[in-house]
Parts: structure tokens; C-alpha cells; sequence
């Protein structure tokens, strides 16, 4: 057992002096070279004098300036289109022709209309019929027989009292006589005729009296009858005269107005359809129908666009662009522009801001709306550009000329918007220099802080720090710059 | 020494724990292979790995560091261009990100310190398995398998010692290759330094213990077995070579 463990140790020193060799011969060669083995590769370039042209690109379409917009003059049913879309047409051409048929249907509307009118002031003069004289007397009439049938009840009621007054004072005296006489007959001065008589006396006049009574409340009774009639008669002579006033009759003569200006206006309408009815639709201008939007058979509607004609040669179309909100400051009139897109091909044409609209407008992007100022750009001379191609535009905002750039990626920045490089010194170690940024074109952007000897190191990794041991590469184009 | 290594042990051999399991392998491996053959046994050398494997783990992170950086050196001075611009994440700056990453790296490193040694063990054992029994041997899978489990712990120790190396010297040449010796400056993108990579003190020593195991269980010649050994070392070398070739080649015709 101890021979193997001498063995295996003896194995494991000669591996150890094996890899202290291994180890040895490592650092020399690192010594060698003068750049630690683990030293971070960086690739550094020098600052390019270049002419940055700073550019705002959008993304728009080609528009035609002028077009007509053709409305229909008459509604109508459309008989014959006559233009398609790209026609060329000339001023005075027939674009389309309308069935005449309507003019019968106009017709008889006008009638109806003429009718409904006629009506309608027949049923005005009705509403507005008076009261006659002998309505109004007969109403009269009616409350003065009602006011003299009272003063008839009133007079004999007074009467009736007077009586009934008179006859209570002789039952009185009735009633002493025969007092006195009762007197007499127990005194024996009297016979007992004459005390009946007088008792016969005062029974006859108290039925007299109960008879009159019962006449008063008969005649009072008949009094209230008699002043209803009088309040009823007074109403309707009231009604009479006040037939034109009351709501219901000034309602009516308002709808019977109504009716008339309705039909009026109707026979106006039709009046004017009739007047204003074209057979036929003609081209106010020349130039090429650039969109249709009406069919046979479909009824033209006022105010609904027909068809559209335009000039469509290069000297009527404009370049509209929209230009993301936050490179609006830097735009303005007369700036120039290169126009490319794909159905120029390779071509590219120089154009000019003529016009920057001065109001933002909103579009949707993708999923998203962004704020836009619509540009439009002229492009002088024949092209090949066509309303409705889709064209990008990149518009020269600033030219600096003969200006340090640095690749773009090749600048850090850290909080509080400082930019810095790191460049590489002598002894391979790496120098933070702050830059001032200016202008960006084409990956390369405009440093103020640098000298044309610096060596910028080109892919600079967040793991890099001032004062770091790299291992810098050689740029291919070092030796041309140096 | 022939004789002891190849010596038949008999079924009433006593079954190794872990320690004597380490110290066998180390001292007398023809022992430990003649035990296996009778008991194959496979989680003990499987845990033994294990804990070596995630022991490596804080050396290997700062060595895989080194070598991204070493390959991104590579890329730049031979191809111009950043072999690993696109997996850096420092650029987004987003620490959450950067976060999860950490942790799903941590994941995967550890998943891998698990279930690599066993597959790496099967795939091995298979193939031994398969040329053993064209040759007429008379070893099992499971007795191949427990036996290129043991020989793995040579593999974790050395991946351990090895990264070591590497994080005190700041050099992510294995120092125990003949790589170290012969081209100290050579770099990953070089065929002959990869190959010379791959022999080392460690792979030798885990081609002789392979050697061994396979003439003891298969109870094989030496020449048997040196056939075998011979074979299943030129797989490690050419895995070895073409696994990074694949990282070098597109960049090498241009394609990448």
C-alpha cells in the first residue's frame, strides 16, 4: 500500500512541476509581449473630417395641387356615365346623362302640392267664421227672459210677505177677541155661540197663514232654477262673442297656417327641381377624371361629389410629407429635399419645402398616433413621380463642412447628459475624455473636444473604465490616417 | 503491477464506501474497477461528482468569464467584429434583466454540474459498451456505466484543479496541457492549440484509468483494451476540436 501512495505521489509532484512550468512559460511570454493575456481588446479608430449634412427624413405621398370636384347639378337617376377613370376629357365634354323620366314624377308632385295648398286655405277661412247678430240676440234674449223670470219669483215672494204679514197681525187680534170673549162667556155676559165663533175666527186665519207659507217656499224654491238659467245664458252669449279667441280656435287657425306654408314651400321645391332639372352633366374644365364615384342607375345626390378631374402633368403635383413634431423646429420654407422612393426606382429628385402647414395634425402610426406637421415639397422639371406614389423625403437641415465625426456608437453618455469617449494613450491604457455632440448623419456624429491624433476607441464596452490596461487593435485604415 | 491490476476479486469482496472509493481510484484503480465489476455501483461516484462539480463552480464562472472575453478578443482582431456583441446585456442597462440572467445562467450551471457527468457517463458507457461486445467482451452496461462514473471524477477533479489554476493565474490556458507547454501564446481559435488542449494531465490520466477499467471489467488484453482506450480518446479529441470549430467556422468561410 505505501508503494502506491508513493507512486501517486511522485505522479502528483511531477504534475505539479509540470504546470509550474506550463505557468512559467505563460508569464514569459506574456512579458514578452508586454500586454497582459486577460487585457480587454478594444478597437480604436481616429476622428474622419467629414461634411455631416444633417437630414429629417419623413415619409409621405404625391398629391395633385388643383383638381375639380364635379357635383351633380340635378337629382336624378343616372342614365349614362360616359368617362372612366384616366379618360381624358375637355372642357364642355358630356360627363353624364340623367334619366328625364323625373319630370313626370315632378309633375304630379306639384299637383298634389297645389292640392294639399288649395285645402289648407279652406280649412284657414273656416277657422276664422264670426259670430252672427242673431246668435249674439237670441243669446241676449235668453238672459233677459232668464232676469225677468227672477223679478217675477222676487215680486210675488214680496207679496207672499205682505201677506203673510198682514195676516199675522189679524190672527193677533183674532186671538184677543176671542180672550175677551172667553172672559165675557165665564162671566156669563156672553152665550157660548159667539165663544165659538170667535175660536172659528182665529182657526181660519192660521190656516190661512200655514196656506201662505207653504206658497213662500214653493216661490222660493222656483228663484235658484231661475238665476242658473240667467249665469248659463250670460256664458253663452260670452262664448259667442269670445268664439275667435280661445285656444283651441287660435290653435287651429295656427295649423291651418302651417298647412298652407308647407304646401308653399313644397310647390316652390318642386317648382325649382323643375326649373333646375340639366339632361346632362358637363366637364367645366380639361384634364384627366382622376376618380369616379357614381354608377348607372344610382340616383345623384346634392352636395355627394360625382367624379374628380385633375391636371395630372408634373407641373400640378406637390410632394406632402409629415414631418414628426420634434424635428418641426428644425424645418423651414425653402430648404431643400431629396425625393426617392420606389416607383422612381434608383432615381432621386431635388425638391424644396414650399409650404409647412401651421398646424400640427394627429396620425396613426403603426398602433400608435403621433403628432405630425404636413410638409409640402415642389420638384422642379418632368419626373416620374405619379399623384398617389409613396415617396420618402429627407430633408437638409444643416450642412457642416470639413467637421470631426466619430462613429456614433463610440460615444457614452451618463447621467446629466455628459458624453464622453475613452481614448487610447501610449502605454495602452484607456484616457475618459468629455466631447461636446453636434450634428448626426449616417452613423457618424460631430464631436467638438477631440484632436484628429486621438485614437477613439470604437466599440467601447461598459466594463471600461479611466486609466484600464487594453489591448488595443489595430484599425485597418490607422496607417492611412497616420 | 500487471498482475495486481487485473486480479479477479471475488464475490465476497467488501463494497467500498466513498472514501476508500477516491483513495482506490487515485492508488489503485485496477481495485476499484475489480469492485465495480461486482458492484456497479453509480450513485456514490454520482454524489462524489456532484460535489466537486458545484465546489468548481466559483472558479469556472470567473475562467468562463475570461474565455468570452478571450473569444471576443479573438473575434475583433481576426474577423473585425464582435463574436459576442449580440448576448451583451450590459447595453440595455436594464437591471432586471440583467438579474434574471444571472439567475437563469446560475440555473443552467447548475442543472448542468447534475445531469452533465451522467450523460457525459452514458453516452461514454455506450459507446464502450458497444465496441466491448464487437470485441467479444465480458462487461455489462451497468458495470461500464458505474466504471465511466468513477473515471468521471478524475474529469470533475480536474475541472476543478484546472479552473483554479485558472483564476489565480488569470490565464485561461489549462496549464496542465501540453497547450501550456508548447504554445503558451496560442489562442481558441487554433486547431493544433485545441488538440493540444486536450491532452493534459488530467485526460491522460482518465484515458489510462478508462484503459484499465475496460481491461479489468471486459477481463480484456491489453491490446483490447488499448483499442478502445485509443478510439474513445480520439471521439473526446475530435468533440473537443469540432465543438469549437463550430464557433470559428462560419466566421472562417465568411457566413456569419
Amino acid at each position: 500500500m505505501n508503494k502506491k501512495i508513493a507512486i501517486f505521489i511522485a505522479i502528483v509532484a511531477v504534475a505539479i512541476v509540470f504546470i509550474g512550468i506550463n505557468i512559467l512559460n505563460s508569464r514569459r511570454a506574456e512579458q514578452a509581449s508586454g500586454i497582459p493575456r486577460n487585457a480587454t481588446p478594444v478597437n480604436w479608430a481616429y476622428p474622419e473630417a467629414q461634411t455631416v449634412i444633417s437630414t429629417v427624413s419623413a415619409r409621405g405621398s404625391v398629391e395633385l395641387r388643383d383638381k375639380v370636384v364635379v357635383f351633380p347639378e340635378t337629382q336624378a337617376q343616372i342614365l349614362t356615365v360616359h368617362v372612366k377613370v384616366g379618360d381624358e376629357v375637355e372642357a364642355g365634354d358630356v360627363l353624364i346623362t340623367y334619366d328625364s323620366a323625373i319630370l313626370e314624377v315632378y309633375e304630379n308632385q306639384l299637383a298634389e302640392a297645389q292640392l294639399a295648398l288649395r285645402t289648407a286655405q279652406l280649412g284657414l277661412e273656416a277657422a276664422r267664421i264670426a259670430p252672427t247678430n242673431m246668435e249674439i240676440l237670441s243669446a241676449e234674449n235668453q238672459i233677459e227672459q232668464a232676469r225677468s223670470n227672477i223679478s217675477s219669483i222676487e215680486a210675488a215672494l214680496a207679496q207672499n210677505e205682505l201677506q203673510i204679514t198682514q195676516l199675522t197681525e189679524n190672527i193677533i187680534t183674532a186671538r184677543n177677541s176671542f180672550a175677551d170673549t172667553q172672559t165675557l162667556f165665564e162671566s156669563g155676559v156672553v152665550a157660548r155661540v159667539e165663544l165659538d165663533n170667535a175660536a172659528e175666527a182665529v182657526r181660519r186665519l192660521e190656516d190661512q197663514l200655514a196656506i201662505l207659507l207653504a206658497q213662500r217656499d214653493t216661490t222660493e224654491l222656483g228663484l235658484q232654477p231661475a238665476r242658473e238659467a240667467e249665469r248659463l245664458a250670460v256664458a253663452g252669449l260670452d262664448e259667442l262673442l269670445q268664439r275667435n279667441s280661445n285656444p283651441q280656435a287660435v290653435n287651429q287657425l295656427r295649423v291651418q297656417q302651417i298647412a298652407i306654408e308647407r304646401a308653399q314651400l313644397s310647390i316652390e321645391q318642386i317648382e325649382k327641381s323643375i326649373e333646375d332639372f340639366v339632361s346632362e352633366e358637363i366637364a367645366g374644365v380639361s384634364g384627366t377624371v382622376i376618380n369616379l364615384f357614381v354608377t348607372e342607375g344610382e340616383i345623384s345626390v346634392m352636395g355627394r361629389p360625382m367624379l374628380e378631374i385633375a391636371d395630372i402633368s408634373s407641373e400640378n403635383i406637390v410632394i406632402v410629407v409629415h414631418v414628426p413634431e420634434y424635428d418641426a423646429g428644425n424645418i423651414s420654407v425653402g430648404q431643400e429635399v431629396e425625393i426617392s422612393g420606389r416607383a422612381i426606382g434608383n432615381d432621386v429628385y431635388d425638391g424644396v419645402i414650399e409650404r409647412i402647414h401651421p398646424i400640427a395634425t394627429q396620425r396613426m402610426s403603426g398602433t400608435n398616433v403621433e403628432t405630425v406637421i404636413t410638409v409640402e415639397i415642389t420638384v422642379d422639371g418632368e419626373t416620374r413621380l405619379r399623384a398617389g406614389n409613396t415617396v420618402d423625403a429627407d430633408i437638409v437641415t444643416k450642412i457642416s463642412e470639413d467637421t470631426l465625426v466619430v462613429p456614433l456608437m463610440s460615444t457614452l453618455s451618463e447621467s446629466g447628459g455628459v458624453n464622453y469617449v475613452y481614448l487610447v494613450t501610449d502605454d495602452s491604457t484607456l484616457e475618459r475624455r468629455d466631447i461636446t455632440l453636434g450634428e448626426f448623419s449616417n452613423m457618424f456624429i460631430e464631436v467638438f473636444g477631440l484632436e484628429e491624433t486621438s485614437r477613439v476607441v470604437s466599440n467601447p464596452a461598459m466594463s471600461l473604465h479611466d486609466g484600464m490596461l487594453v489591448r488595443p487593435i489595430q484599425p485597418l485604415n490607422a496607417e492611412a490616417s497616420e | 503491477m500487471e498482475n495486481e491490476l487485473t486480479r479477479v476479486v471475488t464475490p465476497e469482496a467488501m463494497k467500498m464506501n466513498a472514501g476508500q472509493r477516491i483513495i482506490s481510484l487515485l492508488t489503485a484503480p485496477g481495485e476499484l474497477f475489480a469492485n465495480v465489476k461486482v458492484y456497479p455501483v453509480i450513485l456514490v461516484p454520482f454524489l462524489i461528482i456532484l460535489v466537486i462539480g458545484l465546489v468548481a463552480l466559483v472558479p469556472m464562472n470567473r475562467v468562463s468569464e475570461m474565455q468570452m472575453q478571450e473569444l471576443s478578443r479573438i473575434s475583433i482582431e481576426n474577423y473585425g467584429v464582435d463574436i459576442l456583441a449580440d448576448m451583451n446585456v450590459d447595453e440595455f442597462g436594464d437591471s432586471a434583466m440583467d438579474s434574471f440572467l444571472k439567475i437563469f445562467t446560475a440555473v443552467v450551471l447548475v442543472v448542468n454540474v447534475a445531469i452533465g457527468p451522467l450523460i457525459n457517463s452514458l453516452i461514454y458507457a455506450f459507446g464502450i459498451w458497444v465496441l466491448s461486445k464487437i470485441l467479444r467482451g465480458k462487461a455489462n452496461f451497468v458495470q461500464l456505466f458505474s466504471m465511466y462514473m468513477h473515471i468521471y471524477v478524475i474529469g470533475a477533479l480536474g475541472t476543478l484543479v484546472i479552473s483554479g489554476i485558472m483564476m489565480i493565474t488569470g490565464n485561461y490556458v489549462d496549464m496542465t496541457s501540453l497547450a501550456a507547454l508548447v504554445m503558451p501564446q496560442g489562442d481558441m481559435s487554433m486547431p493544433l492549440f485545441n488538440a493540444l488542449s486536450a491532452i493534459s494531465i488530467f485526460s491522460l490520466w482518465t484515458t489510462f484509468l478508462t484503459f484499465i477499467g475496460i481491461k479489468v471489467i471486459n477481463e480484456f488484453s491489453a491490446v483490447k483494451a488499448g483499442i478502445i482506450t485509443a478510439l474513445v480518446l480520439l471521439f473526446t479529441i475530435g468533440v473537443t476540436v469540432g465543438s469549437l470549430a463550430l464557433t470559428w467556422l462560419p466566421y472562417e468561410l465568411g457566413i456569419a
